[in-house]
């Protein structure tokens, strides 16, 4: 990367077509949640926004807390920034009612607006994982009943996938902070 | 003859010195695979929600129930450093007493704990009170 100059270009990730000569990239599908705080959370409220989205669950014996650290850090460091948005989905929706979502983000001390923690319909919070390439599903052989990566997505403007981490690694999260501020400069 | 002096010695600085750097070093791999998911590479855990191990209260002062605390995990509140905690810990049935004593003198004494050393022979004894309980939490 030493001959690079100017600011670094995210790439955009997924599959592409080509309609009419124009290129077509994957992006987020519509989807509808509740935060934590009983509002409904649509596609319109991360309009103009970049965001970073993850999987977790509230009573999660392996990964999730050390993920949510590290979504910590990014919180903290984006607090002020209104450009950055936290998107949390909680793959057991069965426990995490949105009661007990907003205890955990009462607990972690967080403002709603910019870090939601998110329920719904199972099948739709499963089905928008894939669409994010993260993994989350039901599995009664892990810990706590489902399996799931442990990955932060970042999303551009357009709702296209642009970066990746491991989420339980703080030096893989230090290069997605200079991703994230890459993507706001090409904003 | 002063050939072998050197190398004794160069070998003796060796053993101190390897050995210095890996009191710990067994607790150490049975806590990044049991406990630091959650209690963190650092031990000060998350938020409000799980407690930390470095500079802890609960820790210095619950030496005589770690044992069993470590083993069945625990599905009740605690206050560590005057805050209050209520996820529930999950127990550990895989690890045995040698576990068990290798983990706690490794949280005992890392991140400035200085909270002192476990004899077997004491989780032994501690083991004894929970070694029939079913689990605390699942």
């Amino acid at each position: 990367m030493a001959c690079q100059s100017g600011p670094r270009v995210l790439p955009i990730l997924g599959e592409r077509d080509f309609v009419n000569g124009d290129t077509v990239y994957h992006t987020i599908p519509d989807f509808e949640f509740i935060d934590q705080d009983s509002n409904k959370v649509t596609k319109a409220d991360f309009k103009g926004k970049i965001y970073i989205a993850d999987f977790f669950f509230t009573h999660c014996p392996t990964i999730c807390p050390k993920v949510t650290k590290q979504m910590m850090r990014l919180y903290d460091k984006y607090k002020s920034d209104d450009r950055v948005l936290l998107l949390a989905h909680s793959i057991d929706v069965r426990n995490d009612t949105v009661g007990r979502l907003k205890e955990y983000a009462d607990k972690l001390e967080i403002k709603t607006p910019k870090w939601r923690l998110v329920t719904g319909k199972k099948e739709d919070i499963l089905g928008i994982a894939n669409q994010y390439f993260s993994i989350a599903k039901e599995d009664s052989e892990s810990p706590g009943g489902f399996d799931h990566s442990g990955k932060l997505i970042l999303t551009d403007k357009q709702f296209r996938i642009r970066a990746f981490c491991d989420g339980t690694d703080p030096v893989s999260v230090d290069n997605f902070m200079k991703d994230i501020d890459a993507l706001l400069l090409e904003n | 003859m002063h050939y072998y002096l050197k190398i004794s010695f160069f070998l003796l600085l060796l053993s101190i010195f390897s050995c210095k750097t890996d009191t710990y070093h067994q607790g150490k791999i049975l806590y990044e695979n049991f406990c630091q998911n959650c209690h963190m590479e650092d031990g000060t855990g998350l938020k409000n929600i799980i407690p930390p191990l470095a500079n802890s209260d609960y820790l210095k002062n619950n030496q005589k129930s770690l044992v069993c605390l470590i083993r069945h995990g625990i599905n009740d509140s605690m206050i560590v450093n005057g805050k209050l905690y209520k996820q529930a810990m999950p127990a550990n049935l895989k690890l045995k007493e040698g576990d068990i004593t290798n983990i706690i003198n490794y949280i005992n004494n890392s991140w400035g704990n200085n909270y002192g050393i476990i004899q077997y022979s004491e989780v032994i004894r501690q083991y004894e009170n929970c070694r029939n309980l079913p689990n605390l939490a699942k």
